[in-house]
């Protein structure tokens, strides 16, 4: 039972870190505490599941439609707050955290308004099927939400180590004056930093259809869950995503067993606010200063 | 003789006529309003300027941005809710020890957090405003008191009973929530015309200079944190004794939370005003759709929050409050040269009068 949990827990988690990595990503680069991040992935799960019920493709297949997708809309969100975020490049970014919170709210209600409260299932080729490994039973859209996630991580280790716009991203998150100062342009950053996020979302958001249920209130459980990974993990770390991800969906599923869901999201926030005041770097960040 | 010293800043003189005839219309309107819906919006109106404000004391003026005032609004419904259910204690005194219990709490979370900078603060009030939150739902008795979880708390009926904080008719709710309301605008005037008040703008503006210059930057925070606990617990008492019904979604949740910040800002965060504007653009929006669209458009009010938030900090970053100082341009001109003209007559009088004193 117990082994049982951890599996579960671990297969869940390495999907929180996957949609925290975006979230990550903003508030390592440009400094952004993005309240719009949940939303965002609501309106990829909303992405796949019009392109499924429309269309008919499988959600899969339409989370590798939707990616493209959400990456164009992150580009203009990141065009959006660009202006909001110039101008106040001295005070902080305050004003941009308001703007993603106005988002947020919008978009949220749009939706609800479109749709409907109502929950929505979407039936994969895998959706109920299972699959028993040494009498642990493991759900395979969960498997493969996993397996997703991991590949996902490498893919965006490659992009952030690999490519110049990923090194010019690193540099801007360490130190936003000298990459100024190297002509790294801090706009086309915002800009990419809001695309890759959201497009990671767009992964996340297919993965998770296929086992999970959609509503226009969705991304709030994540919003929330992401803020407590990436501050736990350690901002702008990929692997403290990842790690973030792992402990808060164990903590979730084991705390669920034993003592009931509810007391289990407590949890989850308590070990948040403990992070918080006794290493506010996170458990893999670095000291600074 | 010298001019007065209204004369030197009309725009003061100005806006004490136009507090002062708000104020007078705002104490005299009950007499003239028949209408109860009317009365309803009015109160919610002066209520979320109360609760705005009471979070601007720490947002605005602090530069400390919670997202998780609802904690202490709940802290302080549940406290005088539970004293009157269980111990009959009017919840005058409830809301008293609500707005104390809930300025201790503000303090135990504001003083790990002020030592940090940054978003730290508000993720931690997310944090714990959600753990408060979800403990409450999910606890049906402690300590042999009735939380009632998730279920809620229905306040018993008592009719026309002043000393428990009950009444036939919504207009002494109105007057409760307006003299509320006055209070928090003036300490909020006071705190923001005062040294600490100097202080707080000073750290919200430059922490390291103003801590170089020797402001205890976490200490005026922590004081800035109470104050603005404290009223935030005594405006939940009030909502619990209007609405008569408490849950942990309508006095716990994120909602609320979030409402206080968005009226804050669309009104003009960091200024006494912007809040009460931000209320009265806001709040009757969000009452009249719930009225006229209901449940089928549950979130129509939100869609047009979002949107004006997105607007007023993309275009209007310091909230309508801006647009009504840009208004007071024009108006002070005429109010001055109109003072001046009248004081120039006056000084004609004075120098015909002299003239045929001289003469005699």
């Amino acid at each position: 039972m117990l082994l049982q949990n951890v599996v579960t827990g671990l297969l869940m988690g390495s999907v929180y870190g996957l949609v925290a990595f975006g979230l990550s990503l903003l508030f390592g680069v440009m400094k952004i505490v993005n309240f719009a991040h949940g939303a965002v992935l609501m309106i990829g799960m909303y992405v796949v599941v019009s392109l499924t019920g429309l269309v008919g493709f499988d959600p899969y297949l339409s989370a590798a439609i939707g990616t493209p997708m959400l990456f164009v809309i992150g580009y203009l969100l990141g065009l959006s707050v660009e202006p909001i975020l110039m101008r106040e490049r001295s005070t902080g970014p305050i004003s941009v955290l308001l703007w993603t919170l106005g988002f947020s709210l919008f978009a949220i209600n749009i939706v609800l308004i479109i749709f409907g409260a109502d929950y929505r299932v979407v039936e994969s080729f895998v959706s109920g099927k299972t699959l028993e490994l040494a009498g642990v039973i493991i759900s395979l859209p969960r498997l493969g939400a996993a397996i997703v996630a991991v590949v996902t991580f490498v893919g965006l280790y490659l992009l952030l180590t690999r490519t110049d716009v990923g090194k010019a991203m690193r540099a801007t998150s360490q130190d936003m004056e000298a990459a100024r100062m190297l002509g790294i342009d801090e706009r086309k950053m915002c800009r990419m930093a809001f695309a890759i996020s959201s497009a990671t979302t767009a992964v996340a958001a297919g993965v998770l259809v296929p086992f999970y249920y959609v509503s226009p209130t969705v991304g709030d459980v994540f919003q929330l869950k992401s803020f407590v990974i990436v501050v736990l993990g350690g901002i702008g770390t990929i692997s403290g995503c990842l790690l973030g991800g792992l402990i808060v969906g164990l903590v979730e599923s084991l705390g669920a067993q034993y003592l009931n869901a509810t007391y289990a999201q407590m949890v989850v926030f308590l070990v948040f606010v403990v992070i918080l005041l006794v290493r506010p770097m996170g458990l893999l960040g670095k000291e600074r200063e | 003789m010298e001019a007065p010293d209204l004369a030197e800043d009309p725009k003061k003189g100005l806006r004490i006529a136009a507090i002062a005839a708000l104020v007078l219309a705002a104490v005299l309107l009950p007499l003239g309003v028949q209408n109860i819906f009317l009365l309803h919006i009015l109160i919610m109106v002066f209520f979320y300027a109360y609760m705005a404000s009471a979070w601007n004391l720490l947002a605005g003026f602090a530069g400390q941005l919670s997202f998780g005032h609802a904690a202490f609004a709940g802290i302080g419904a549940y406290i005088s809710t539970l004293l009157f259910i269980a111990w009959g204690i009017s919840p005058w005194i409830g809301m008293a020890v609500g707005g104390l219990a809930a300025t201790v709490v503000s303090v135990l979370v504001g003083y790990p957090c002020f030592r940090l900078r940054g978003a730290y603060y508000s993720l931690v009030t997310i944090a714990f405003a959600e753990i408060i939150r979800l403990y409450v739902t999910s606890t049906q008795r402690v300590a042999g008191i009735e939380l009632k979880g998730a279920a809620g708390l229905v306040l018993p009926l008592k009719g026309q009973a002043p000393w428990l904080f009950q009444f036939d008719s919504k207009v002494p709710y109105y007057y409760t929530i307006l003299v509320m309301l006055l209070a928090v605008a003036t300490v909020g005037t006071w705190v923001k015309h005062s040294k600490p008040g100097y202080y707080l703008a000073a750290i919200r503006d430059n922490q390291d200079a103003a801590e170089a210059l020797g402001v205890k930057a976490a200490r005026m925070k922590l004081y800035a944190a109470a104050l603005s606990g404290f009223f935030t617990g005594m405006g939940g008492t009030f909502y619990a004794q209007y609405i008569m019904f408490i849950d942990p979604v309508s006095v716990l949740g994120i909602d609320l939370s979030v409402n206080l910040v968005v009226i804050s800002v669309i009104g003009g965060i960091g200024t006494v005003t912007g809040p009460v504007l931000g209320s009265f653009f806001m709040t009757p929006l969000s009452e009249v759709t719930r009225l006229y669209l209901g449940s089928s458009y549950a979130g129509a009010h939100l869609v047009l929050y979002g949107l004006v938030l997105m607007l007023v900090v993309a275009f209007m970053p310091r909230g309508l409050w801006e647009a009504l100082v840009t208004l007071e341009g024009p108006i002070t001109r005429w109010w001055a040269s109109a003072r001046h003209r009248g004081m120039q007559v006056d000084s004609l009088k004075q120098a015909a009068r002299n003239e045929s004193r001289e003469r005699q």
